[in-house]
């Protein structure tokens, strides 16, 4: 594997669903305790990216590596992936009716971090994690998704992101349907958890159409994907340019420069 | 005879040739369940239980049945319950794999009575269990609660019926499978409302769940309505494990065994949640988690 390098290293990766090429070759790195947005038109390939990072078994990839820390995740399980510290907050994440959220969390945060916290201090982490979230204790017992709206959906997601503090977040459109008040509690759940000891070095990429939950969570890089490539990579200006002016002058402004 | 009537009727368990009789008298009420437990090698091949609870009584009875023997055992359960009696009447079936079955079922639930079946069948090579209650009041309730999980080489029939005889009457069917390795199961819903039996309401939810292409349950639906003003509601699933509830859980880090073992749990859990009293509960899911690890292939 060569010298380990600290970061989730995305490298020439290409994938296809249904044998259809969609990621034509992405370079991105990013670093331990940064955040970095990744925004582009519907269809540019981002959420395939997130998925293809973490194994769905409908995408496949076609060349190109993603390494964690060192780590080369490609060749591993999606579980095996969770386990090295990727983490994959779900635009759509599944129902599992029967199964509770206290069950469900409890396995997740043992099969990642084995043999930490007796179960009083597992409470009280999780109680504490509810609270900056605004969701009830009555949630830990309802089933997976299972009837959720869709803003207590991104909440499960954030709670098992402050829980399972990963080396490596990506939260896939997990702004989209959400009101303010929902918003503001999953800019600070993030922000919370970046403030604590395990969640200080998380590295973060999010996928987003909309600058507005990088106002909660600034970003230190945002690129611009577009037709399964990254087109162009700024500060934090780039997001409120697309704001302004929307994705049609990043467009020209790249072809021209191909021309 | 003033002085005995001073003193509160209770229940009484008593066993004969016949079988085990419960009698619960009129207006009696226990919170603690009425445990029957037969073991098939001791039993001589019939395991017979007769409930009669008088109008108003309330009771919880469990039966249970374990053991293990090369043999086929007979088994008879009825339940009659008087007049707004409130009867709970749960089996827990989990003989040895050598052992075959067969049971039959049988409530007669009076006016505005309540009859509650919970029937969790986890052993046995070759089991049929039918349960079938029938209304025979106004207002009589009928809930039925079942659960089947056959593995390895085994087989498993259930039938379940309902028979709305007279106006007003509910009831409520749900019924939760699994089969695994080359386990064989099939399930009989039916549902009968006869033509005077006007403004009753029947539902009936069955899902099964397959784990491994060898694994086969047939389930065969059969609402018999002959009245005018009633609803009956039919639902029912078939299918494999979704992928996409696998991938979610594997993404968090929880091995594929595990993944499926804990979707297969909370599938049965809509039936396990119907089942009285948390510490039985509790002990239905270590017997389901024990099944289901032994069932990997």
């Amino acid at each position: 594997m060569g010298v380990s390098k600290r970061g989730l290293v995305i490298s020439g990766l290409r994938a296809a669903v249904d044998s259809k090429e969609i990621l034509k070759g992405i370079d991105l790195t990013v670093e331990p305790g940064k955040v970095h947005a990744l925004m582009g038109p519907n269809g540019s390939g981002k959420s395939t990216l997130a998925f293809a990072m973490s194994g769905h078994p409908n995408y496949e990839v076609l060349g190109g590596s993603v390494s964690l820390d060192g780590t080369d995740l490609l060749g591993l399980s999606p579980d095996k992936r969770a386990r090295a510290g990727l983490f994959l907050s779900f635009q759509y994440p599944a129902a599992i009716p029967g199964v509770s959220v206290a069950n469900f969390i409890r396995t997740a945060r043992m099969a990642v971090k084995p043999d930490d916290l007796p179960p009083a201090k597992f409470r009280a982490m999780i109680y504490e994690k509810l609270e900056v979230l605004d969701m009830d204790a009555a949630f830990l017992s309802r089933y997976v998704n299972d009837g959720f709206s869709g803003g207590e959906k991104k909440r499960l997601e954030m709670l098992q992101l402050a829980i399972l503090a990963p080396k490596y977040a990506v939260l896939d459109e997990t702004d989209s349907g959400l009101d303010v008040d929902a918003l503001q509690s999953v800019g600070k759940s993030i922000e919370a958890m970046r403030a604590t000891d395990d969640g200080k070095d998380t590295g973060f990429l999010i996928i987003t159409h909309y600058p507005r939950i990088l106002r909660h969570v600034p970003a230190d890089v945002v690129h611009i994907m577009m037709d399964g490539r990254i087109v162009k990579t700024g500060g934090p200006d780039l997001a409120e340019r697309v704001e302004r002016e929307g994705y049609d002058t990043i467009r020209e402004e790249v072809a021209g420069g191909v021309a | 005879m003033a002085l005995l009537s001073v003193i509160a009727p209770t229940v009484s368990v008593s066993r004969d040739e016949r079988g085990t009789h419960v009698e619960i008298p009129a207006g009696v009420n226990t919170d603690e369940p009425i445990v029957i437990s037969y073991d098939v090698a001791d039993t001589a091949l019939v395991a017979q239980t007769f409930v009669t609870a008088g109008e108003g009584a309330r009771a919880t009875i469990v039966e249970r049945l374990t053991g293990n023997a090369d043999l086929e055992i007979a088994v008879t359960t009825t339940v009659t319950a008087a007049a707004r009696a409130d009867i709970t009447y749960t089996v827990l079936q989990n003989v040895g794999g050598a052992v075959r079955i067969d049971a039959k079922r049988i409530s007669h639930v009076g006016a505005e009575a309540r009859v509650g079946w919970n029937v969790a069948l986890l052993g046995g090579a070759s089991v049929t269990d039918q349960v079938i209650s029938d209304h025979t009041g106004e207002g009589a309730n009928s809930e039925i609660a079942a659960l089947f999980f056959p593995v390895a080489r085994e087989v498993v029939q259930l039938t379940t019926e309902v028979q709305h005889n007279v106006p007003h009457t509910t009831s409520q069917t749900v019924v939760r499978s699994i089969a695994a390795g080359r386990g064989r199961g099939r399930y009989f819903g039916n549902i009968r409302i006869m033509p005077h039996a006007h403004g009753s309401e029947a539902s009936l939810r069955d899902d099964t769940l397959l784990i491994g292409k060898d694994a086969k349950i047939d389930a065969i639906p059969a609402l018999e309505i002959a009245a005018n003003d009633v609803k009956a509601f039919h639902g029912a699933t078939v299918g494999a494990i979704d992928e996409e509830h696998i991938f979610y859980l594997m993404s968090r880090g929880i091995e594929r065994d595990a993944a499926e073992k804990l979707i297969a749990l909370g599938f049965f859990e809509p039936a396990v949640s119907r089942f009285p009293g948390e510490a039985l509960r509790a002990e239905l899911r270590t017997l389901l988690e024990e099944k289901l690890a032994g069932a990997r292939r």
